[in-house]
């Protein structure tokens, strides 16, 4: 009779084996085709500011304590970055991103991720980092080529205002 | 509640199934807690001696691991291998223990603190697990890091995406792994904290499984780790996008869901198993709750009840009504105490008239108190001596969570409800035995599995020849006259054969005796 027992006892713990054993791993997940590929649209650009620096007039001088006047008023708001990105063409992306920060005066950040199929694109990009511009302030206009299970790293260099791609 | 219930039935029929070969105490189910901190012993073992090999660095993670796995397979493989898969059952068996709880209805009243503080430790383990496998750095952990950070990335609490750290592979520095690996072994500290304080209101908690099951789980993870080791995908790229990867579905099982759903549809997945979790104790609360009430002129502080008490619910403090023998007195810690009535049991003041002395005990549960006891007990005997010429009267003491004492169908019976069996003061025996019935049969929940956690360890203790230390059945008491059967709700069919064959050895005593005293 304790034969049967132990038979009984190593078939649950086969069951056990074969449950841990099999979906520790399996069934496999695909989580990209073969054939597509990844562009990460990622930065974190600090827009302009938004008001230019202006002198206090005299009355608003007088208002203030004596230790607390300064020339000049230079608010740190600083303004949204507003990206866009077509692909032959096609809108893909467009967004405006606002500056975090309590005060809105530190970078505004942006990652993105876009899934192609693997192939040569013309790619355009846009972005405007000042409230007072119209149109767009750096732009990229050329084509791209996205190897299998590639990720493009699309970002900006704001030393020379430039996107990059990595 | 009819999700609850077919999940009670699935649970009860599994563990009959499975309580065919692993018999009482070594039956997995009734051990799913103690089975989890065995497998996190497993887990911290196999750990520490991962950690002596592993180099925290971009290159270092990848290589290290690999040279564990493959140049010194024949133990820092199987130590790798343990840890992985010691975790994926860490999982399972966790799963398996809210599950079962829940359809037991062990979580609410009293017990709402052991559910509630197992919510930490369950997120704990997710996040350890999860920062493991990040430690590898291959591409399975490429994907886990930068989903888990995109996903992060949803709420509005950064002020700048932290996946942007997972862009190129010259945007993870060596630091990144020192980090997470000092995480993960904090993490484990703070678990090992965490699953302390679940444990906190259970007295005598089992963190340990029977041997049997110990040896066979660790012999289970050892045959897998030999047949199937654990072994890395390929080195992470962060140029490239891990296409088919071979997840740990134990801890990744969301993951599949980021892709499918959106982000913010898995934070929402996230909070309301959150909120079900941390609020099903109060969905709908436990009313009406007995709270156990010390009767002071009786109690002498002997620590008997504070010793068999499941819950921690009852402390011993200076005497407050100035007995000139007595020092200590018994308190009742009301937010622990779930009406169980162990204590009433335990306690040797706890027993029936005797001459003009009345019933009297010092601990009692005020809803279903010793009079109570005595009354429903004093009917059951009269009922039994209805029929004198028998001399296979048995009155049957069950629990309200065993098998259904109504359901039986048995002559010269007569059966006695209590919340738990271990309630009965062991005094009641020899006074119904001496008042008519022939033998006394207790039941109560199946072994190992107490609706109330010790209550027929404590029983088999109490009516054992040698156990001396606490209330036991005086050794006068012949043990043929007194039978037990531990039987859970199905059981039914087993209870009767045991209760009838208990009938048929009373019958062959008296016969003895009969024959004997001609």
């Amino acid at each position: 009779m304790q034969i049967f027992q132990y038979l009984g006892q190593a078939f649950w713990y086969l069951l056990f084996i074969a449950f841990i054993g099999y979906f520790s791993t399996s069934p496999a997940y695909t989580f990209m085709e073969p054939d597509q590929s990844l562009i990460k649209l990622a930065f974190n650009h600090s827009g302009k500011l938004k008001l230019a620096c202006r002198e206090f007039t005299a009355e608003e001088q007088a208002a203030k304590p004596k230790h607390m006047r300064i020339k000049f008023d230079c608010p740190r708001e600083r303004s949204p970055v507003y990206v866009i990105m077509k692909i032959d063409g096609k809108l893909i992306f467009e967004k405006t991103i606002r500056p975090s920060g309590f005060a809105k005066d530190l970078s505004s950040p942006l990652y993105e991720r876009i899934s192609l199929k693997t192939g040569q694109y013309h790619l355009y990009l846009g972005m405007r980092d000042h409230v007072d511009t119209e149109g767009l302030d750096y732009e990229f206009d050329g084509s791209v080529t996205l190897a299998a299970s590639q990720i493009l790293v699309i970002g900006f260099d704001s030393e020379y205002n430039e996107f990059t791609f990595q | 509640m009819r999700l609850k219930k077919a999940g009670l039935c699935l649970f009860q029929a599994l563990e009959r199934l499975i309580g065919h070969t692993f018999a009482g105490f070594s039956n997995p189910f009734y051990s799913l807690g103690a089975l989890a901190f065995y497998l996190f012993y497993i887990i911290v073992g196999s750990g520490i001696y991962l950690f002596i090999f592993y180099e925290p660095s971009i290159k270092g993670s990848f290589d290290s691991v690999d040279y564990l796995t493959h140049d010194q397979w024949y133990f820092g493989g199987i130590m790798r291998s343990l840890h992985r898969y010691a975790s994926d059952a860490l999982v399972l068996v966790m799963v398996l223990h809210i599950l079962r709880e829940f359809v037991l209805d062990r979580y609410r009243g009293a017990r709402w603190f052991t559910w509630v503080t197992g919510f930490p430790a369950l997120v704990l383990i997710f996040i350890s697990g999860l920062v493991g496998y990040w430690l590898v750095w291959d591409t399975l952990g490429q994907y886990i890091a930068v989903r888990s950070t995109e996903w992060l990335d949803w709420l509005p609490i950064f002020s700048e995406p932290s996946a942007r750290n997972f862009l190129t592979n010259s945007s993870v520095s060596d630091l990144f792994f020192r980090l997470i690996l000092i995480g993960h072994i904090a993490i484990s500290i703070f678990l090992f904290v965490a699953l302390m304080v679940h444990v906190k209101n259970i007295s005598k908690a089992i963190i340990s499984p029977p041997r049997n099951l110990a040896v066979g789980t660790f012999l289970c993870l050892l045959i897998l780790s030999l047949v199937l080791p654990a072994v890395s995908q390929e080195r992470a790229d962060l140029s490239q996008v891990p296409g088919i990867i071979n997840i740990d579905w134990f801890y990744m099982f969301a993951y599949p869901l980021m892709d499918r759903w959106s982000m913010g549809g898995v934070w929402a997945l996230v909070a309301v198993i959150t909120l079900l979790l941390l609020f099903l104790p109060w969905l709908p609360p436990q009313r009406n709750r007995p709270v156990a009430k010390v009767l002071l002129e009786k109690c002498s502080g002997c620590n008997l009840c504070v010793m068999d008490c499941p819950y921690e619910a009852i402390i011993l403090q200076p005497r407050t009504d100035g007995h000139p023998s007595y020092v200590r007195e018994a308190v009742v810690v009301a937010d622990n105490c779930v009406g169980c009535g162990i204590c009433t049991g335990a306690c040797p003041f706890s027993r029936p008239p005797r001459g003009e002395e009345l019933l009297t005990t010092g601990i009692d549960i005020p809803s279903r108190d010793i009079q109570h006891l005595y009354r429903v007990s004093a009917l059951a005997l009269e009922a039994l001596n209805s029929n004198a010429a028998s001399s296979t009267k048995v009155l049957v003491y069950g629990c309200d969570h065993g098998a259904a004492l109504g359901n039986l169908d048995i002559q010269d019976i007569a059966v006695v409800s209590l919340p738990c069996t271990a309630a009965l003061p062991v005094s009641f025996i020899g006074y119904m035995l001496r008042h008519g019935a022939d033998g006394i049969f207790l039941t109560g929940c199946r072994k190992g599995d107490c609706y109330y956690r010790l209550g027929n360890i404590w029983i088999e203790q109490r009516l054992s020849l040698d156990y001396q230390s606490r209330p036991h059945l005086p050794r006068w008491i012949s043990r043929e006259r007194v039978g037990y059967c531990w039987a859970g709700p199905g059981d039914e069919r087993h209870l009767t054969t045991a209760i009838d064959r208990f009938q048929k050895g009373l019958h062959v005593a008296s016969a003895v005796v009969n024959s004997e005293s001609e």
